[in-house]
């Protein structure tokens, strides 16, 4: 049959070439020590495979139960999830599973058991490797997936001579080793798969330390979060950097045709950002006031306007400090593009819009609030602004983001216009009387809007961007893991195996026998039988 | 092309797909009864092959409605179409090298219920995408997924084959007649033989599926692992396929044993694809996933 129609049937034979190297057995006389006994069991194959199991039963909660601290609570664990889950939850840490002292203990016994593999399984498998054992037997080389025999008139010397250079013709490393009557030959080619299983497991105990680096706390990661309008300075404290935006790029329109107008999603947004380093004031480029509050319960502030005079804005509760900033650089965030700066990755993680809304009464008198949309949708602020019509009924009021409208622009087929609209409520002292009135026309820079005797309207809208800042000294431990696991894996799977092995004996009668049998990956039998065919016909045996 | 005519091509390619799928797994059903028959398992692989054809078009359609042209991978629809692809692809290409002929009705089956289950999540294209989904990391983590979830498919079909025959093979059933010319049935060991070849193809790219997904995490979001549900469950997959491998090094463990892991692996699988959507949605586990729903 052609190679083309005819199947592999695969064999189930034992993984002579693939199998993972076995381990070195005591070479001591007797029992095992205690110790090795131990280490035995460690790095056992079952222990492994029961780790892993429990591994992936123990992760399972954690998709199950909501992981949130509120439920360390036995109250509310249980008002949530009844009197027999609730306290469980609540005692086993069910609610934080991952940073559980069971769970971690779990990874600790897994990473040992892994550690103990790898170092009793390398040194067998480099062995095999430098090392390989080259003597062999006639029946061992008719036991390989492709194998023939046969006598020749030449002497052995110039059969080891043809077998050598006809198996580096065909890429395989040569080792051969003489016996009292001839020699043995081993030809290798991908000897290295057997490293594949130790450098995976290698690389997995790397994405461990990575993680235990970056999330332990012990090497100085956190994250944090700011706000910085437009123009506005945010001094990350941690690292010590100033970053100012200077731009926002959001496809948001406010304004169409003064009454009407679309927000459509952002496809993307970018925020254009310069670095600074801190320098005493007048010394850098430009001078801002950096603010503390003066409670010693309060945070450390972040400020900040490019002051202009020399006397810094008067804000309640708060110091000023004048500090000189020198660029360092610029930069544009985008999500999937951060900025790294100073060891700190700076990304894009929200934007939002922030403006002051205006509520005035038939008398003149104005309220004002400043409100944050977040992602332009979805306000921070969630008490109301309340204003007095003439007749005494109070009213409070929210802005928010309604799609649709009369006003709207024509959507096209799933895009539906947004913009802010004002929600107004009867008050009832401090409290919300009955539902929200709605209000069908979006509330615009040109087009405030008129509830009985007061007119809302709306201020300038400023964008602002949310930073995330974070520094994890451990990722790049893990993503050298990463690329380390992907060798191993490269090398433990794809990577064939191949393995031809030559007997040569000299016959008393004058002449050799040559025996040569092949391996050439799982089941490759057509394989296999090509390279023995050839060696045969290289060395001139019929 | 105008929209009406790339939605035009996208319903072509969705009934398309679906009935080449079914009559493909017909027509190789058809040879339990016309086993002599050559000519309908090569009519069951064309078919097999135009489902793929259908497929692309699908895709090919979904890309160009946007309102930037960009693969189509960001929906559970769109997904459920590269996962039946790499079914398709990992079966036709492992039919090259094993007789896996009398397993392409049931492998067809799975394939056919996971397009259906992908239907049933059908979404018009999205004129627009949330900006975390704008990456090269998308599409590259996706690919990985065709070609770990594919084969990973294939590999349940051929481990619940196995399992079936070693029940068969210790009852002491007598084997199915052979007419000349027919390729005998696989035998349980060589059903195990073929699971584990199609698994150790798989996982690695099952592990890139993490690792990209990893990766991209990082870039978009500066954490690289959030033990986010779906996260969680990929690598819960990942384990119990890497249990799997270890149990092959286990002689009284090869056989029954690893089919059967074989097979709860892809049960494993089709949770972290669309149980977690429903976790999220029952227990209200919250999860940075959300955007394939």
């Amino acid at each position: 049959m052609s190679p083309r129609t005819e199947r592999q049937r695969p064999s189930a034979a034992p993984e002579a070439p693939d199998a993972e190297p076995a381990r070195e057995e005591a070479t001591t006389e007797g029992q095992p020590s205690f110790f090795q006994e131990t280490w035995n069991q460690l790095g056992a194959v079952k222990l492994a495979i029961t780790l892993l199991v429990l591994w992936a039963a123990f992760s399972v909660i954690g998709t199950l139960v909501p992981q949130e601290w509120k439920y360390s609570s036995v109250d509310i664990s249980t008002k949530q999830f009844g009197t027999f889950w609730g306290p469980l939850i609540a005692k086993l840490r069910f609610y934080n599973v991952y940073q559980s002292l069971w769970y971690r203990a779990l990874l600790i016994l897994l990473s040992l058991n892994i550690f103990v593999c790898t170092v009793d399984r390398t040194r067998t498998a480099l062995r095999r490797v430098r090392r390989p054992r080259v003597r062999t037997s006639v029946p061992a080389v008719m036991g390989m997936r492709a194998s023939a025999q046969s006598n020749a008139k030449a002497s052995s010397a110039e059969l080891v001579e043809t077998m050598r250079a006809s198996l580096r013709k065909r890429g395989y490393s040569v080792a051969r080793e003489p016996h009292e009557r001839g020699v043995d030959i081993l030809g290798r080619r991908g000897a290295v798969k057997v490293l594949g299983p130790m450098i995976v497991h290698i690389s997995i105990l790397l994405v461990f330390i990575g993680a235990i680096v970056g999330r332990s706390g012990l090497m100085g990661n956190y994250k944090d979060f700011a706000r910085i309008p437009v123009g506005g300075v945010h001094h990350e404290q941690r690292s010590d950097q100033y970053v100012e935006l200077t731009a926002f790029d959001v496809p948001f329109r406010l304004e169409a045709d003064g009454h009407s107008f679309g927000m459509t999603m952002p496809l993307d947004y970018t925020s254009d950002v310069t670095v600074y380093d801190p320098v005493p004031a007048g010394m850098g480029d430009r001078d801002v006031w950096l603010y503390r509050p003066v409670s010693i319960h309060s945070m450390e502030s972040d400020i900040v306007e490019p002051a202009e005079t020399e006397q810094a804005p008067a804000i309640p509760n708060m110091t000023a400090e004048r500090v000189g900033l020198r660029e360092r650089r610029k930069a544009s965030i985008r999500v999937n593009h951060p900025l790294v700066s100073k060891k700190v990755g700076l990304y894009q993680q929200t934007w939002g819009l922030v403006t002051d809304v205006v509520a005035t009464d038939a008398s003149g008198k104005e309220t004002k609030t400043t409100w944050m949309l977040e992602a332009g949708v979805s306000p921070l602020r969630s008490a109301f602004g309340t204003a007095t019509m003439a007749d005494g009924k109070q009213i409070g009021f929210s802005l928010d983001i309604a799609q649709g409208g009369d006003n709207a622009a024509t959507p096209t087929d799933n895009r539906v216009p947004m913009g802010p609209s004002l929600i107004l409520v009867t008050m009832d002292g401090s409290k919300q009387h009955g539902s929200p009135i709605e209000m069908d026309e979006w509330l615009t820079p040109s087009h405030p809007v008129k509830y009985g005797d007061i007119t809302f309207s709306i201020g300038e809208v400023t964008a602002y961007t949310g930073l995330d800042f974070k520094k994890d000294p451990g990722v790049w431990l893990v993503m050298v893991g990463f690329s380390v696991g992907a060798l191993g894996l490269i090398l433990g799977f794809y990577v064939p195996h191949r393995q031809v092995r030559v007997k040569i004996t000299e016959l008393k009668e004058g002449g050799s026998r040559v025996v040569i049998g092949a391996d050439a990956g799982r089941d490759n039998v057509e394989e296999a039988r090509k390279v023995v065919e050839g060696l045969r016909s290289d060395a001139g045996l019929k | 092309m105008d929209h009406a005519t790339l939605h035009s091509i996208e319903m072509l390619g969705l009934r398309g797909a679906f009935a080449a799928l079914v009559i493909s797994a017909v027509l190789y059903g058809a040879t339990y009864y016309f086993r002599a028959s050559k000519a309908l398992p090569r009519a069951g692989a064309a078919f097999a092959v135009l489902s793929l054809v259908a497929l692309v078009a699908i895709l090919f359609a979904r890309a160009f409605q946007a309102d930037e042209v960009r693969i189509p991978l960001t929906s559970l629809f769109e997904f459920s179409v590269c996962f039946v692809m790499g079914i398709v692809l990992a079966f036709l290409v492992a039919s090259l090298k094993w007789n896996l002929r009398p397993l392409a009705p049931p492998i067809l089956v799975v394939a056919t219920a996971v397009y259906w289950l992908g239907l049933r999540g059908y979404q018009e294209v999205e004129p627009t995408i949330m900006a975390a989904l704008h990456s090269y990391w998308r599409n590259i983590h996706i690919l990985t997924a065709m070609l770990s979830y594919g084969p990973l498919a294939v590999a349940f079909v051929t481990g619940l084959m196995a399992l079936r025959q070693y029940r068969v093979e210790a009852a002491g059933k007598a084997p199915v007649p052979v007419s000349d010319g027919e390729e005998p049935p696989l035998t349980a060991d060589q059903l195990d033989e073929i699971t584990y070849r199609i698994i150790a193809f798989s996982f690695p790219w099952l592990t890139a599926l993490i690792v990209t997904g990893a990766i991209w995490a990082e870039s978009a979001w500066g954490t690289w692992w959030a033990w986010d549900p779906k996260e969680v469950w990929s690598m819960i997959t990942w384990i119990i396929y890497a249990a799997y491998l270890h149990t092959r090094l286990v002689r009284k463990w090869k056989g029954m044993t690893s089919s059967a892991v074989a097979v709860g692996g892809f049960a494993l699988v089709l949770f972290t694809w669309i149980g977690v959507n429903w976790i999220a949605k029952v227990f209200k586990v919250e999860g940075l996933h959300t955007y394939g729903q």
